[in-house]
């Protein structure tokens, strides 16, 4: 692929796209609200079609493995057999209404998934309890955070002792809300600058182009 | 015609254009920048150096987002996150340190394969096999794919960098029970914190996306940063005034940061 295509050409558009949306967003005008409408449009039939793609890169990472005998290969080669079936029979007589690929949904994927939860949740009880201890001044400050978030939301905890609770509220609403915003604020500017940056052609990540 | 009560809000982006091409044109120019110390970008190349010496490989996840690279959030996150990979697969490539890297996004197979290819290629090397790994699509899947890893292959350093949710509190906990060298960063609010806590060097919020600049130090991203910290000045400055204005009962004027 030639430089212009890999490089420029993605940059361009980028750099087009964000600027009629930026422009859609401030100014009203019928014609950029037309080009922007347009834009967004492409963005969703994109965004479908690079689905499609993420599904076959994974089919050909994972066939790799299966092909160059990896480890834990069956297992792969297993991923790829119920992947077609399930495809295969979700487009089968209409979207995802014929018996095996429902069947395979209720019987098969939705108990798994419920499985996995549950395992990864009693993870979660070993890493809270990991978490709360109080390892540093940051830890002893989060699990005073954590106790007061439990206080204000059991009504009982609340009912023992009641003069906790505007302290709590006030926690809740004032120092936690300020530790937000700013957060909020700075992570915002940041991808504000890496939009700009995009447009610029400094971010050339976004696009699959490692320099 | 200008929609209203946006009026202000396009002029703060023009004046960050500004700063961004100004800053920019300046650092071109020869204008040095300087970036404050990241102790956990500074910690990458200690980790690496530390799981070679235990001879033990190198975990790095850029972390999850929902419906993929295309979220306008947790999308750039995770591109921020495979950035900062560049610099630790070349110090795996380097030090000959094993490199294993979880995905939960597809799409960024490629993008990952590409950035290892052109890290280890530059060393004359090849790509350990089986350094990337897609594990799911699906959040508790790809926390539970992640757990096996840490606890199968026992990474000396635990890299999570990019955009996580409550999988954060798991990993870095994950990464301490086998006893590894957590070094973390999210521009995830939620996950912030777990982090700081569980890790023994973070990021936080924007540092993530500070990060490329402060790893190449090219001057077209120094340039970029530091507007982002005049920009920022000028947004304290606001809130500064309004403040002021507030309290002297001058609201007409704090009126005018509405238009």
């Amino acid at each position: 692929m030639s430089s212009l295509l890999r490089r420029e050409v993605p940059f361009a558009v980028a750099f087009v796209t964000i600027l009629v949306l930026f422009a859609d967003y401030y100014i009203k005008d019928a014609t950029l609200a037309a080009g922007a409408k347009i834009i967004q449009e492409w963005a969703i039939i994109i965004t479908s079609v690079m689905v499609g793609i993420g599904v076959i890169n994974a089919v050909m990472h994972v066939g790799n493995r299966v092909k160059g005998k990896g480890r834990y290969w069956p297992l792969d080669l297993w991923m790829i057999i119920v992947m077609v079936i399930v495809v295969v029979t979700g487009f089968i007589g209409g979207f995802g209404v014929h018996p095996v690929f429902r069947w395979a949904m209720q019987n098969v994927y939705v108990p798994m998934d419920l499985a996995t939860d549950t395992l990864v949740a009693f993870d979660f009880i070993a890493v809270l309890y990991r978490v709360f201890r109080i390892r540093s001044r940051e830890g002893a400050i989060l699990l005073l955070c954590a106790f007061a978030s439990l206080i204000r939301n059991s009504p009982i905890i609340g009912g023992l002792w009641p003069q906790a609770l505007p302290f709590v509220s006030w926690m809740w609403n004032v120092p936690t809300v300020a530790g937000t915003r700013a957060f909020q604020i700075v992570t915002a500017i940041g991808l504000m600058a890496f939009a700009i940056r995009v447009m610029r052609g400094q971010e050339r990540g976004t696009i699959g182009v490692v320099d | 015609m200008m929609v209203a009560g946006r009026i202000l809000q396009m002029l703060l982006m023009i004046w960050l254009f500004v700063l961004l091409y100004a800053i920019v044109y300046l650092a071109r120019k020869g204008r040095k920048i300087e970036m404050r110390s990241i102790a956990a970008l500074d910690a990458i190349d200690e980790g690496v150096a530390r799981a070679a010496e235990m001879g033990r490989t190198v975990h790095f996840t850029p972390g999850f987002a929902v419906g993929g690279l295309y979220h306008p959030v947790m999308g750039p996150g995770v591109v921020a996150g495979i950035g900062i990979l560049k610099r630790v697969a070349e110090s795996t490539a380097k030090r000959g340190t094993g490199i294993i890297v979880s995905l939960a996004q597809p799409e960024s197979v490629p993008l990952v394969d590409e950035v290892l290819k052109v890290a280890y290629a530059a060393q004359g090397k090849s790509v350990p096999p089986d350094a990337v790994r897609f594990i799911s699509t699906e959040q508790m899947m790809y926390a539970s794919g992640v757990l096996s890893i840490l606890r199968e292959e026992r990474p000396g350093v635990n890299i999570l960098m990019g955009h996580f949710w409550s999988e954060a509190m798991q990993f870095s906990e994950g990464g301490a029970y086998i006893g590894a060298l957590q070094i973390s960063g999210t521009n995830a609010i939620g996950s912030a914190g777990t982090f700081v806590i569980s890790s023994d060097y973070a990021l936080i919020g924007e540092e993530l996306f500070a990060a490329k600049a402060y790893i190449e130090r090219k001057p077209d991203d120094l340039g970029a940063i530091q507007a982002q910290d005049f920009f920022r000045l000028t947004l304290v400055i606001l809130v500064l005034f309004a403040w002021l204005l507030g309290n002297l009962g001058l609201k007409d004027i704090i009126g005018l940061l509405k238009i």
